[in-house]
Order: structure tokens, then C-alpha cells, then sequence
């Protein structure tokens, strides 16, 4: 098992410090920074896996830091930003960040996102095709999608918003991407077609569609496909 | 006396003016004063034209009842023509009647005729006393029909202040008000009006109000104005004060001091005002004095009222973060501080207990904080909407989502109507107010009561309904759930809620357009609260996409 190398970026020590404990439980290497600056340099000394980088730093916007990280490196990116700021929380993923949390969160939910994020970016070692969520399996080559063994039909765009959520499992996907990928560049700001898709994906694929269990929404972002419950257990790795 | 002429409504054509609205204002201005101004009058020759055709009358009359009765009944018929020269045109002009009649008769009926001379020494008497019978009818008609118009003119006076002063109490703002007396003074006197206030920001008087609204005032005007609001005195020209301006400045005075300065001004006349105009400008100034006065009292007492809701609502604050943030503060302390003390002396189990504790703890703190967050948003006027079209379900969906942990006691009925329209709401605090809802159920019901959530179309409006199992709101309070810092039983049995959740529910409701109420239940106890949002009048986005 390969040692991962975790760069916390935040301002509060208090943050650092219990981020620090958590994720050295789970077997990280935890390295730290508390400005913009110092998240550059440690990204360049430390060679991380993975950044965790709070969005409000003393220094300059971490909206900078993320563009700055980006003409870097393909590093995942998980933003920590305060609830009630979509705004900054889209901006942030459309520069690139791979996810966010709001603050206050837990840890079962950080480590979450961790595993969405790592992934992702170790992908393509020989990941299965098929996607199983409860009872829900999606085979992205056979272009085949069963709700408890049985064969649900979807149009070609469905399938389509449903293998770009599938690519992305367990991390929040902006409206904005979504649209630019299925629809096309030219639509990427027709948020209601997106809506009324995944809208009819709900009432295929939910038990319940008002409570959805795979689809989750992420209010004034965009959409996540949940990962299966035993990958979003919190384990050491 | 000699401008009664103008209360018979026949405007003489000297009078005449090219500017038909500075006409008319004189003409108002003669209604109210039963008098025009002097020495015009005497010169109008409608009354004199009017005296000699009566009188002319009178003649013909005469010469047919001289040839069938006699002389000294004709006599008669004259008297009749100065009568009515007195009623109607007053003293001069029924003079000249009997000068005229004297004349005439002489002239056409007393013999020898056509000639000035008279035969008979009888005749000779009898047009003497005519005579002074004559003057003496003319001066008591004219002296009786002048208290008559006077007498009529003050009535008229009465009830334009009467009307002026009615209209005035019906007036509820001060800026309404102050318009209303310009226009009025301004029309009743023909004269441009301007009202000075006192400053709102610093020392002195200000301009508030012209009519007709262009208007100025130059250095010297409003030196003028500032005398007369200083000294309590009238200022401007025609007065010993200031009188190097056009414009006659007066206090607005009441019984607790001057309130503001009326200034009024009019190029045409000299001078400004006739002393029955003056004293119709005392009046309006006291009515409107009187007004500005009771107006400015209400404003105060509003300000008062404001203020000492606010104070209320800092001291409920006040009480409310004391106790709202301390309450889980103290838990959270006590707990962790007992958790380092004596953490090899409990077990697991208990240690889970703590620690749940001390999480459930933090989770109502930051709730807290969340809606003081919220309710500070509101009130600043610091939310910005994001409105979009959203479905219905995504929203409740995400609201159902959020407050897992918080209804995990309950159980939740979810019914959405499947053909719900979308609706165009800022997302994130549509969801916030649904939370907050679902949140306030959960605090009031009873464990283990479930929880209805419906969704339907109602007509133009989507209605959104969470029903709980609780003890309900009392009758009373259905309103006064939605006030900051109110509580259902706020005294006894405190609940964790913070007296904020529905207070922001309303205030983001209605921010987006929509309308939340309370009410209890009819099937059962419990309480039922309602949105309802407009159904947008957008093309459907749902056709749009149709095709892809």
C-alpha cells in the first residue's frame, strides 16, 4: 500500500491539528501550511497526493491558490469553505478543486471525499467498468444500466449524464461541467435542461425519488453519485 | 363698499385677464373675502349702464301711468328702478339712479316737458322729497345688501378653513401635508407658496416644499425666512423685517413653539396682501401650524414605538445568545473537561455516551449560530438571491437529506404531486426554510409521531405543507410564531429551538415572492405549516428539453 502524502492548508491551528490526527490514523502523511505561500512551496518540496485547502487564507484568495496549484500539478484539490457560499464553492471546482466541504464537517464525511478524490486520480489501474451501487448496477462498455437485475431503459442523453456522474462517483460535479460535457459548450449555462434529466434519471433509478439515495443533490452546485455504502466506510487503509 | 361688485360674480371686463388661471384665482380669492381688490371697482361701467336702463324703464313706465293715473304715482315707478339698483350693484350706482331719475323726470313728465323748468311750485316739492327719499332708500338697501355679502363672504371663509383643516387631518405623512397647504395657500391667495421646515441634519430652516413646485429662493429670501423663523415674527416685504425681498415670510406657530416658516410671494400687486387677505393667511397658517404639529407627534410616537421594539428585541436577542449559546457551551465544556478527568474510569459504552452527547451538542451550536447568521442577512438586507428554476422534489429532497439526524426520531411522510410545475427560487434558501420547518416539527412532535410533508398545485400557487403530530400552536399565537425570538411556551419546558427558524422561514418565503402561515390541525392535534410560492409564468422548461 503505497503512503500517501496529504497537504492541509488552513489558517486555524486547531484546524491543522485535529485534520493532522485524523488523517495519520488513517495512515497519511500529513504535511501543513497556514498561507497561500507556504501551500505553494510545500507543494513543490513535498510532492503531495492530495491538498485540503480552506478557501479564506491570510495572505491571497484560495480561489488563486487553487489556479496557481493547477498550472502545477493534477494534484486533487478538496476545498474547505463555509456553508452558504455557493458561489465561491462552483468557482472553486470550475478552476479545477476536485470537491468541497462545508465547515463544520465531520470526518466520516472528509474521508469521503478523500477516497472520491484518491480514486479518481488513481484510476484506470485496471477499475472495473461496471459501477454497483446497492442495487443498482451501471456497465459504462455495455452500455447497460439494472435496478435490482432488472434492465432499466434509458434515452442516450440519460446515459450519457449518468456515465459523466459515474466517471466522477462520489464527487460533486458542477452544473456548469455537466451541461459542458453532455449538452455541449454552447449550453452550458441551460441549467433547467439539466434539472428536468436528472429529474427522470431520479424516477428510474430511485426507490424514491423525493428521497434519493444515488443521485444526491448538492444545492446551487451541482450533483454527486453516491459511492457504494463499503467504500464510504471510514477504514484505515 | 365700493367693491362689492365683484361678490355679483359679473366680472367686469377690465378684470379680464389673458392668463385665465391668474383669473380665476382672484375671482376664488373675491369668494373667500367677499371683496376684490379697491380701486378697480370704481371704475367698472356695468352698474352705471345697468342703473340708466332702469331708470330708462322707469320713464316708460312713468309716461304711461301719467297719462292714465297721474303725475305723482310715476313718482313711484322711479323709486322701484333705484331699489333695484341698490340690490343689485350697491350704493354708487343707485346714487347715480337717483340723480338720474331726478333728471328724467323732470325732463319727460313734469310740465312743461322736455325742458328743464317746472311750472308748479308742487311738482317742485314733490321731486325734493322724492329726492331725499331716494338717497335715504338707496343708502339703507345698499348698507343692508353689503352686511348681507359680508355676512355671506365670512361664511364662505368659515368653511374654506373648515374644508382646508378637514382635509388636512385626513393627511397622515408630513410631506403630504406640507404639500397640501402649499397648493392650497397658493391657490386661495393666487400667490407663489413655500414652506420651510426645520433642517433635518443640523441648524435652522430648509426649503420643503413650493407650489408651483419650481421655485428658489435667493440669499436675501431665505434671510427673510430664517427671521421670521428665529425671531417668531413675519418677515419679508411689507414688515419691518428683512422687508428687502419679494416674498412675506410668516411663522408657523403653535401652542409649543414655531414648527416652520410659510412664505408667499406675488409679482403682480402691490402691495403683497389686502388685510382680508392677510388675515386668511393667519388662518391657513394656524390650520396648517396645527397640522405639521400633529403629524410631527405621530412621527415621534411611531420613532418611540420602533425604538422600543428594538430594545425589546436586543434584550430577547441578549437572553436568547446567553442562554442559546451557553446552554450547549456548558455541555460541551463540562463534557470534554469530564471526559480528560476520568476517561479510564468509564467504559466504552459511556464514553460513547459523552461523546454523542458532545456532538449533538456542537451540531446545535452551529444550528444556532447558523440561524443568527441568517437572521443577520435578513435584516441587514445583505441576501442576494440566486433564483432559477428548480424542481420542487430536488429542494425537498436535499432538505429531507440535511435533516436525517434531526428527524431520526420521527417518521416522515413524503406525498409530492408528480406534475408539479418548477419553480423559480433561490435554491439554497428555499431549502433553508424547509429545514428549518422540518426542524421545528421535529422539536414539537413527540418522538416516534410522524411527520407529513405534501406538495401540490394549487390554481397559480405551488403549496408546500408540513404536518406534525405536536400539541399545536395556541389559537392566539398563529401569527406570532413567525416573530423573532418567540416560542411556543417560551417559558416553561424550554425547547432547544432558538425562536428564529420560522422568523427566517417567513422572511425568505416572502423574500422570493411566496406567502408562510401557521395553523393547527382539523383531524388532530398538532400544527400545519404552509407555503405556498407563484407558479412562474415562464415558457416550461420541461417542453424545452423535450427536445434534446
Amino acid at each position: 500500500m503505497i503512503r500517501i502524502t496529504t497537504l492541509v492548508v488552513d489558517d486555524e491551528p486547531p484546524i491543522r491539528r485535529f485534520l493532522r490526527a485524523s488523517l495519520e490514523v488513517v495512515g497519511h502523511r500529513v504535511v501543513t501550511a497556514d498561507d497561500g505561500a507556504g501551500a505553494l512551496a510545500a507543494l513543490a518540496s513535498e510532492n503531495p497526493d492530495l491538498v485540503i485547502l480552506d478557501l479564506g487564507l491570510p495572505d491571497k484568495s484560495g480561489l488563486d491558490v487553487i489556479a496557481e496549484i493547477r498550472q502545477l500539478s493534477r494534484v486533487p484539490i478538496i476545498v474547505l469553505s463555509a456553508r452558504s457560499d455557493e458561489r465561491s464553492k462552483v468557482e472553486a471546482l470550475d478552476l479545477g478543486a476536485d470537491d468541497y466541504i462545508s465547515k463544520p464537517f465531520g470526518m466520516a464525511e472528509l474521508m469521503a471525499r478523500l477516497r472520491a478524490a484518491l480514486r479518481h486520480a488513481f484510476q484506470a489501474k485496471g477499475e472495473s467498468p461496471v459501477f454497483v451501487s446497492g442495487d443498482l448496477a451501471i456497465d459504462l462498455l455495455r452500455r447497460q444500466v439494472t435496478r435490482a437485475g432488472q434492465e432499466v431503459r434509458l434515452s442516450r442523453k440519460e446515459f450519457e449524464l449518468l456515465r459523466h456522474l459515474v466517471i466522477h462517483a462520489g464527487k460533486v460535479v458542477t452544473h456548469r461541467q455537466l451541461l459542458r460535457e453532455v449538452w455541449g459548450p454552447a449550453q452550458a449555462d441551460e441549467v433547467q435542461y439539466l434539472r428536468v434529466f436528472i429529474r427522470g434519471l431520479r424516477q428510474k433509478l430511485e426507490s424514491d425519488p423525493t428521497r434519493p439515495n444515488h443521485i444526491l443533490t448538492e444545492l446551487g452546485v451541482g450533483y454527486r453519485l453516491q459511492l457504494p455504502a463499503e467504500q464510504r466506510a471510514v477504514s484505515a487503509r | 363698499m365700493n367693491n362689492q361688485e365683484a361678490e355679483t360674480g359679473h366680472t367686469p371686463p377690465s378684470a379680464a385677464s389673458p392668463d385665465a388661471t391668474n383669473q380665476d384665482g382672484r375671482e376664488r380669492l373675491a369668494f373667500f373675502l367677499g371683496a376684490g381688490p379697491g380701486p378697480r371697482s370704481a371704475l367698472r361701467p356695468l352698474p352705471y349702464i345697468g342703473s340708466a336702463v332702469a331708470v330708462a324703464f322707469a320713464v316708460a313706465c312713468g309716461l304711461l301711468i301719467e297719462r292714465f293715473i297721474g303725475l305723482q304715482s310715476a313718482l313711484l315707478v322711479f323709486l322701484m328702478a333705484i331699489l333695484a339698483s341698490a340690490i343689485a350693484w350697491g350704493l354708487l350706482p343707485s346714487l347715480f339712479a337717483c340723480v338720474l331719475s331726478v333728471l328724467a323726470f323732470n325732463f319727460f313728465l313734469i310740465p312743461p316737458v322736455y325742458t328743464f323748468t317746472i311750472a308748479d311750485p308742487e311738482n317742485a316739492v314733490a321731486l325734493f322729497f322724492f329726492f331725499i327719499v331716494a338717497v335715504i332708500v338707496s343708502n339703507l338697501t345698499a348698507a343692508t345688501r353689503s352686511q348681507i355679502v359680508i355676512a355671506r363672504a365670512r361664511t364662505k371663509t368659515t368653511s374654506a378653513l373648515y374644508a382646508f383643516s378637514r382635509q388636512l387631518a385626513g393627511i397622515g405623512t408630513l410631506d403630504d401635508l406640507l404639500r397640501a397647504t402649499a397648493y392650497n395657500v397658493s391657490s386661495m391667495l393666487d400667490a407663489q407658496t413655500v414652506l420651510l421646515m426645520p433642517a433635518k441634519a443640523g441648524e435652522g430652516i430648509e426649503i420643503a416644499c413650493f407650489y408651483p413646485p419650481a421655485g428658489e429662493l435667493d440669499k436675501p429670501d431665505i434671510a427673510a425666512a430664517r427671521w421670521s423663523w428665529e425671531h417668531d415674527t413675519a418677515a419679508g416685504t411689507g414688515t419691518a423685517a428683512v422687508p428687502g425681498t419679494k416674498w412675506l415670510f410668516l411663522p408657523l406657530r403653535t401652542g409649543s413653539g414655531v414648527v416652520g416658516v410659510i412664505g408667499v410671494r406675488r409679482d403682480a400687486v402691490a402691495p403683497l396682501l389686502t388685510a382680508e387677505e392677510r388675515r386668511l393667511l393667519d388662518a391657513l397658517a394656524d390650520q396648517a401650524a396645527v397640522a405639521i404639529e400633529r403629524v410631527s407627534l405621530a412621527g415621534i410616537l411611531a420613532e418611540a414605538r420602533v425604538l422600543a421594539e428594538t430594545e425589546r428585541l436586543s434584550t430577547a436577542l441578549l437572553t436568547s445568545i446567553s442562554h442559546d449559546l451557553r446552554t450547549p457551551l456548558a455541555s460541551i465544556l463540562g463534557t470534554v473537561s469530564s471526559l480528560r478527568s476520568f476517561s479510564e474510569k468509564y467504559n466504552s459504552e459511556q464514553r460513547d455516551e459523552l461523546l454523542s452527547t458532545l456532538q449533538d451538542e456542537a451540531e446545535r451550536l452551529n444550528r444556532f449560530v447558523g440561524n443568527l447568521l441568517d437572521m443577520t442577512r435578513l435584516e441587514s438586507g445583505a441576501i442576494e438571491l440566486h433564483r432559477d428554476l428548480f424542481d420542487m422534489p430536488e429542494i425537498i429532497g436535499a432538505a429531507l437529506q440535511r435533516a436525517t439526524d434531526v428527524l431520526a426520531g420521527h417518521h416522515v411522510e413524503v406525498d409530492i404531486a408528480p406534475d408539479l410545475p418548477m419553480l423559480r427560487v433561490d435554491a439554497v434558501l428555499f431549502e433553508q426554510v424547509l429545514f428549518n420547518i422540518l426542524d421545528n416539527a421535529a422539536k414539537y412532535a413527540p418522538p416516534g409521531s410522524r411527520i407529513d410533508m405534501r406538495a401540490w398545485r394549487d390554481g397559480e400557487v405551488v403549496a408546500i405543507e408540513v404536518r406534525d403530530e405536536g400539541p399545536g400552536i395556541p389559537a392566539t399565537e398563529l401569527e406570532r410564531v413567525f416573530d423573532k425570538f418567540y416560542r411556543v411556551r417560551a417559558q416553561d419546558r424550554r425547547r432547544a429551538g432558538t425562536g428564529l427558524g420560522l422568523a427566517i422561514c417567513r422572511g425568505f418565503v416572502e423574500a422570493q415572492g411566496g406567502r408562510i402561515n401557521a395553523a393547527n390541525r382539523r383531524d388532530r392535534s398538532g400544527a400545519a405549516l404552509t407555503i405556498r410560492m407563484p407558479v412562474p409564468q415562464l415558457a416550461k422548461a420541461s417542453e424545452l428539453a423535450e427536445h434534446e
